[in-house]
């Protein structure tokens, strides 16, 4: 029968995504409380003071760009329950506009970055959590704001 | 806005009266949808061919589209051309479509070592040994085609929507329910991504 | 005017969505790079290739209506049915307990954090990106992976904003 074989065809599913459990598979769902994570650093060539919450990304950073130095200007955390909203102020006159949801067992986020009433950049991503995006580019004080964004 | 797209022509000629026809339509007239539909059948079978690239699939998606239109009508208010709404009912039907396929393609693990039937369309020549301007072209052609399979829906949509419809920016930007700039990203990228593939042929 | 926006407003003149001010710049830049014209005719290719893919439809718009037709007709004679019971008999129930158990330890497993700080992201884990837009002038959007590490990108590109502030066309 058409249906039973649906059904099994389900468990089968199932079982095989329990089975394997890849590491870092872990599903956004409606409902589900995801924290979101912003750190806004200005990259130069001026050196600038080392801070351990960096640690995490900094290496990264380095392979990906070529700036001399990397400074921490602030690191914000926020809760969400999906589907939500929130705005996140992220200092220095930057705020964070982040509309999450949850899609194919990603976040979906719209984020819309602005300084004042001007919006920077504005991009929607679908994001696996525990893994960071960078967005970037506006020039800020001699030098040039890096934000990475992750969910957890 | 591209003329032919808002004033459509019927089979002998003549230009349709698409408001009236979707007057009457939304009216429960059935002569007249039949109309419209006729007058508008090419362009979304060959907007429908543009997103999921494949035959036989644009020709039935093209079938639940003008029945879905049909159920929908109702719910056109005419704040924007009758085209723009249906290239969108279309397009949202098209790039679900190409979605839908995906996952299942990705579900049936099992069935995946079948090649991709869209893909197979398309076979690699062999021009090695036909070093004419035909088969060049033949070649450019066929380079073309998997430049544009191997853009995203989205992408192919937006350069489709306004090379081949016409339509402006903020006229795919309608149709599409995304942001003007985000229109003006897509088709750059989509022209740069196939140039980028015709390199090496020309 | 860098590569990029150059490229970036060819794209747009082509479409006839560029601004006259800009149209002339651009035509500066034309006429100055050689390979920016070739780009232009090689766009203009893409455009006509584009509408040479046009195929004729499969059917006659009179049977591709009676078609419609048809399937209107069905749409409407069309009955809900009620699927029949999926999980009838005991050991469905418990099949689907196992495999709820099972998928609750595969959540678990699968929900510590991972460190991504040093090891390359893997394709699928990787961010998407739909689109990416600025409202600064001028800014052009980039979006790529990072080879190495497997971090998207999304970067604004504003180094000659100066120029154009204030009067954008």
């Amino acid at each position: 029968m058409r249906v039973e074989k649906k059904v099994y065809r389900w468990i089968a599913l199932l079982l095989l995504c329990a089975g394997v459990g890849p590491a870092g598979w872990m599903q956004a769902a409606d409902g589900q409380t995801v924290t979101v994570e912003a750190m806004l650093i200005h990259a130069s060539d001026r050196p600038a003071a080392l801070d351990a919450r960096m640690d995490r990304v900094e290496y990264r950073l380095r392979r990906i760009f070529q700036f001399e130095h990397y400074g921490l200007l602030n690191i914000i955390q926020s809760a969400m329950t999906l589907p939500s909203q929130a705005r996140l102020d992220i200092g220095h006159g930057y705020v964070l506009n982040i509309d999450a949801s949850q899609r194919d067992g990603r976040v979906r986020a719209q984020v819309e970055w602005y300084q004042g009433s001007t919006r920077l950049l504005s991009t929607s991503v679908q994001q696996r959590r525990n893994v960071p995006a960078i967005l970037g580019g506006p020039p800020h004080d001699g030098g040039t704001l890096i934000l990475v964004l992750e969910f957890r | 806005m591209s003329p032919n797209a808002s004033n459509p022509l019927n089979a002998d000629g003549e230009a349709v009266d698409v408001p009236r026809l979707v007057q009457l339509a939304k009216e429960g007239n059935e002569a007249a949808f039949g109309e419209l539909m006729q007058a508008y059948y090419a362009r979304v079978y060959g907007l429908l061919k543009g997103i999921v690239r494949h035959e036989d699939d644009a020709r039935d998606l093209s079938q639940q589209v003008w029945v879905k239109v049909w159920h929908k009508l109702d719910s056109f208010k005419g704040d924007s051309d009758f085209y723009t709404w249906l290239y969108r009912v279309a397009t949202f039907a098209g790039l679900d479509f190409v979605r839908k396929r995906k996952r299942q393609r990705e579900v049936e693990l099992s069935e995946a070592m079948e090649p991709n039937r869209d893909a197979d369309a398309i076979l690699p020549p062999s021009l090695t040994s036909r070093p004419d301007s035909a088969a060049q072209t033949a070649e450019i052609q066929t380079v073309f085609e998997r430049a544009l399979e191997t853009l995203s829906p989205e992408h192919r949509t937006a350069l489709m929507l306004r090379e081949v419809e016409g339509l402006s920016y903020d006229e795919i930007a309608q149709v599409t329910g995304c942001r003007r700039g985000t229109v003006m990203s897509r088709i750059f990228y989509a022209r740069k991504s196939i140039q980028e593939q015709l390199k090496d042929v020309r | 005017m860098n590569k990029e926006r150059a490229e970036y407003w060819l794209s747009q003149a082509l479409d006839g969505e560029l601004s006259p001010r800009r149209q002339r710049r651009l035509e500066k830049a034309l006429a100055k790079d050689p390979s920016l014209a070739d780009l232009r005719e090689q766009w203009l290719a893409i455009g006509l290739s584009c509408r040479a893919q046009t195929v004729e439809p499969p059917q006659t718009p009179e049977a591709a209506w009676q078609d419609v037709q048809r399937a209107i007709r069905l749409s409407a004679d069309e009955s809900t049915q009620r699927s029949p019971s999926f999980f009838g008999g005991l050991w469905r129930w418990s099949l689907s307990a196992a495999a709820v158990l099972m998928l609750s330890v595969g959540i678990w497993w699968g929900s510590r954090p991972v460190d991504y700080t040093r090891a390359v992201i893997p394709l699928a884990e990787r961010t998407q990106v739909e689109w990416v837009e600025s409202d600064l002038p001028d800014a052009i959007s980039m979006v790529y992976e990072d080879g190495d590490t497997g971090i998207t990108v999304i970067w604004v590109m504003m180094d000659d904003v100066q120029e154009d502030n204030g009067h954008a066309g």
